[in-house]
């Protein structure tokens, strides 16, 4: 073993470059794909200035809202401030929240809760308005409800007070809102959380971009098949497969390491989680794409031919695992692609993984088939 | 000793040789001669394990070559006709390479002195830039590793400058009678033949050939 990995250390001297590319490849493919993406899309938020200039409850969670708008990013600023970067462009539009706000929308007053700074170029100003405007008349609304149904109720035994109706139509509300999304979701439609930022699952994308360069940095199978090799390898101390499965169980090893060097790069930079079980499952994900290299490298004797191969294969996979595009319509209509995906247990975090069961069975009897071709 | 008994060989219908028999000692020196396509390369690689003869048996050391393959190929070196090396590597890389996995521990300085016994002095560079002669020169040196008993050459000698020629014939000459090795290798040339060996193997019975081997007035075999 010690002597295979330093035959494997002389063949990595001279390929140390592609070899160390595709190894870092889809950890620093992911991390960046993320970042850029995330970039992209908070450049793409329109910057809204914010002056909050009282603290009660009704005020800070108007400030909420409008913070957890997906199109909007919320920068906190001074009145001053506010108009200065109004007028310089800086921030399409400002609103603040004035003093008061709570007060005058409890005593059902709607007018100068609100002002706001606009310039020639904000664009985002009206929508912005628009849906401060629906948020204020919900909370007046609400306020104003609470007041009726305190005066119709009023000599009745129960007395509510204006803060508990709120608190009921809330519930109500909330409770509304989650009967409509079970409905939608037995229609087969899947409810997304409008706040999510990321379309890229971190994992899916890294499982991906690991299954090419995986299949990549398998060429050696291809290349220490060259016939005229086997003129050598009989003369060795090791059998032929006993040297290639060898090698295997190496590269297995040295990239399980990079697999778990990436789950906490993933965990630092992309706040994935660290946890062992999710280390056992990357070393049963490790296990399945190596043996499936392994294999589909035995298949092939011309190395441009894998190299094209590896890449449909990649593409295949990314398409059906809905690693990096969302394909629930694909999958309900035909369920044996999730079945022939080998990233699906992996990306579902299921332990039992039917290819690698298939995979490990293919090469025992690779191994026990006797004969060694070397013509 | 090797021991070949009524070796015979066909591919399909067509029969490469038949009925082959004879035997070497140690120290001696073997060519095989023969026209393009006569078989030689076939027998030298039924002879190293690596093709099984149709009928027939073979011995070395008394070792069965079908019940004992794995301890009978700890014995023998093959030289390919065709270069067997990473052309990537450098010539030590390669010599390390296989030395790894080879069934005898060898020092830095020990493969570098096998070099030189062939002949070969560019140590450090990548074989893919070495010339044609050069290759076959490395190709008998990483075949040598192992310390084998018995050599079985395949054209070692094939464009390879006169001046390393005669180098590489001296260095089997001496490995044969001082270390008392075996060594059947392949030849067109003729001269070679008659300088270096103790007995010649010709297969297919051209007239050609016959006429030119007993001018050599060595021992002949003919199958
Ligand atoms: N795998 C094979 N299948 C079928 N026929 C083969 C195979 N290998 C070799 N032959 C045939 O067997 C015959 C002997 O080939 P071989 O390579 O042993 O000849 P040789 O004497 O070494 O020739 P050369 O001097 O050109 O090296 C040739 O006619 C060749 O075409
Ligand atoms: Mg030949």
């Amino acid at each position: 073993m010690i002597d295979i990995l330093k035959t494997r250390l002389i063949h990595w001297k001279k390929q140390w470059m592609s070899l160390l590319f595709w190894l870092a490849f889809p950890t620093i493919g992911t991390i960046l794909i993320i970042y850029t993406t995330t970039a992209i899309q908070q450049d793409s938020q329109v910057p809204v200035g914010i002056v909050l200039e009282e603290n009660t409850p009704l005020a800070s969670e108007l400030y909420h809202t409008i913070q957890q708008t997906p199109l909007i990013r919320v920068v906190d600023v001074t009145e001053a401030e506010a108009k200065r970067k109004v007028e310089t462009h800086e921030l399409d539009s400002a609103f603040i929240i004035q003093e008061g706000y709570e007060e005058k929308i409890q005593k059902g007053n709607r007018n100068w809760l609100i002002k706001s700074y606009t310039s020639d170029l904000s664009f985002a100003y009206t929508p912005v308005k628009e849906m401060i405007i629906s948020l204020v008349q919900e909370d007046t609304g609400r306020t104003k409800t609470a007041h009726i149904v305190r005066q119709i109720s009023e000599g009745s035994s129960k007395q509510w007070s204006i803060e508990e109706i709120i608190v009921k139509a809330k519930e109500i509300q909330q409770e509304e809102n989650l009967l409509r999304s079970t409905f939608s979701f037995a229609d087969g439609e899947q409810s997304r959380s409008e706040n999510e930022v990321t379309i890229w699952n971190t994992w899916g994308l890294w499982a991906v971009l690991s299954a090419l360069s995986t299949l990549l940095i398998f060429d050696w199978v291809i290349k220490e098949r060259k016939p005229i090799l086997f003129s050598r390898y009989a003369f060795m101390r090791f059998s032929v497969k006993s040297y290639f499965l060898q090698n295997l169980l190496i590269y297995t090893i040295i990239l399980f390491i990079i697999d778990l060097t990436t789950a906490y790069l993933f965990h630092v930079f992309l706040n994935e989680e660290l946890t062992l079980n999710w280390a056992v499952l990357l070393f049963i994900h490790r296990l399945t794409m190596n043996t499936t290299a392994f294999l589909i490298g035995l298949l092939f004797r011309q190395i441009l031919v894998y190299y094209s191969v590896s890449f449909v294969i990649a593409l295949f996979i990314a398409i059906i695992s809905g690693a990096v595009l969302p394909n629930d319509g694909l999958t309900s209509r035909f369920t044996w692609l999730e079945i022939l995906n080998p990233l699906h247990s992996f990306l579902n975090e299921e332990w039992m993984n039917p290819w690698i069961i298939v995979c490990v069975v293919l090469i025992a009897i690779w191994k026990t088939r006797g004969v060694e071709s070397h013509a | 000793m090797l021991s070949v008994e009524s070796l015979s060989k066909s591919y399909g219908k067509k029969e490469i040789f038949k009925d082959i028999s004879f035997s070497v000692q140690p120290g001696n020196i073997i060519g095989l001669v023969g026209e393009n396509g006569a078989g030689k390369s076939t027998l030298l690689s039924i002879l190293a394990t690596l093709q099984s003869p149709e009928k027939g048996s073979i011995a070395l050391f008394e070792l069965d070559y079908k019940s004992k393959k794995r301890e009978v190929r700890k014995h023998i070196a093959f030289v390919p006709q065709d270069i067997a090396l990473w052309e990537d590597l450098t010539v030590e890389e390669n010599m390390m390479f296989f030395e790894k996995l080879s069934w005898k521990k060898k020092g830095k300085e020990e493969l570098k002195q096998l070099c030189s016994n062939v002949k070969l002095d560019r140590w450090n560079e990548r074989v893919k830039t070495l010339s044609g002669g050069m290759k076959r020169k490395l190709n008998l040196a990483v075949s040598l590793i192992h310390d084998p008993e018995l050599l079985l050459l395949d054209e070692p000698t094939a464009g390879i400058d006169l001046k390393s020629r005669k180098e590489i014939g001296n260095y089997l000459k001496k490995l044969a009678l001082e270390n008392g090795k075996m060594i059947i290798y392949t030849s067109h040339d003729m001269d070679e033949i008659t300088n270096l060996c103790d007995q010649i193997i010709c297969i297919g019975e051209d007239p050609f050939y016959q006429e030119i081997l007993t001018e050599t007035g060595k021992n002949i075999l003919s199958f």
